[in-house]
């Protein structure tokens, strides 16, 4: 195939083998496309993993927040000591209703 | 960059070595995919070089480069052009970023790629054209313009626009690439079933 040719690829493969270059592209970025892949069979293009990676690490800095904004709530009314049980309560009370942690969080912040 | 399908190499060896009913079945589905978008830019190919431009045509006669590079530009065969419009489902040689490609459709001669790409980066002729005729390059524009304007099949801008190729597949608007993917799931799934026969084989 000469270089000049004008081609349309439809579908592709990253393949490690005999390849360095890459892995200093993709770093860490190719292993969550592996273990994503192996996941939902199909695996994703590297843009769209990094919005995943996105998603996730905004997901899990509100979940921070939401936990230290509770932990001042109860800190400011003499309950610091009630922590444990308190996220306990609201992982179960997130099972059950099916309400996200990150919302009964300020709702219990409120009561306390 | 293509779709990146993991496993998709091997998806192929596993068929060819379980079954090469099945690989057969899983590249017939493909080619019919594939098929109706190569015919479609065949189909847009004219016969004659497009706007009139009859000393483009032809003549059987071996041309010489009038700006001293080593290939003359390439004459209108509109048989030749037909002819390189095609696609192939075998694996191409891995690229600089490392990926594979699969199924891939293909412009392969020299004028059909003139067709293909004349006026996706200067839609008006480039400033540093050779030609004795300074409004040649909007002429010669104007005249691929004719067969088709310039379609982006995957809006990426210059790179993926084309007349021949580029717009049969953007006017196929995915429905082969969603085709492939079933397709893919589906031969995955008889894969599946053949290892796991042959276990219960072994066992």
């Amino acid at each position: 195939m000469a270089s000049s040719d004008i081609l349309i690829n439809i579908i592709g493969q990253f393949q490690k083998k005999g390849f360095n270059d890459a892995d200093k592209a993709f770093g860490k970025l190719e292993k969550s496309a592996k273990s994503l892949g192996r996941v939902i069979g199909v695996s994703l293009s590297a843009a769209a993993i990094t919005a995943y990676s996105k998603k996730a690490i905004s997901a899990a800095n509100a979940d921070i927040k939401s936990q230290r904004l509770l932990a001042v709530s109860l800190n400011n009314v003499g309950l610091a000591y009630a922590k444990v049980d308190v996220e306990q309560f609201i992982q179960r009370l997130q099972e059950q209703t099916g309400i996200l942690d990150d919302e009964l969080r300020p709702a219990f912040a409120q009561l306390a | 960059m293509p779709i990146v399908v993991e496993g998709i190499v091997g998806l192929r060896k596993a068929l060819r070595n379980y079954d090469t009913n099945l690989l057969k079945e899983f590249d017939t589905k493909v080619k019919a995919e594939l098929k109706p978008i190569v015919n479609d830019a065949r189909s847009k190919v004219p016969t004659s070089a497009p706007g009139n431009l009859y000393n483009w045509t032809d003549t059987g006669k071996e041309r010489k480069s009038r700006t001293g590079r080593a290939r003359a530009f390439p004459s209108y065969n509109a048989s030749l052009i037909k002819k390189g419009l095609t696609y192939s489902l075998a694996k191409n040689k891995q690229d600089k970023t490392g990926f594979v490609s699969m199924f891939t459709l293909f412009n392969r001669s020299a004028a059909g790629a003139i067709i293909e790409t004349a006026g996706r980066a200067n839609p008006s002729g480039s400033s540093r054209s050779e030609s004795n005729n300074p409004d040649a390059g909007r002429k010669f524009i104007g005249a691929m313009n004719d067969i088709g304007a310039l379609k982006d099949y995957k809006g990426q801008g210059q790179k993926t626009k084309g007349r021949l190729l580029f717009a049969a597949y953007y006017r196929n608007q995915g429905k082969a690439l969603n085709a492939i993917m079933k397709a893919i799931e589906v031969a995955n799934v008889q894969v599946g079933r053949e290892i796991d026969k042959s276990k219960k084989l072994v066992a």
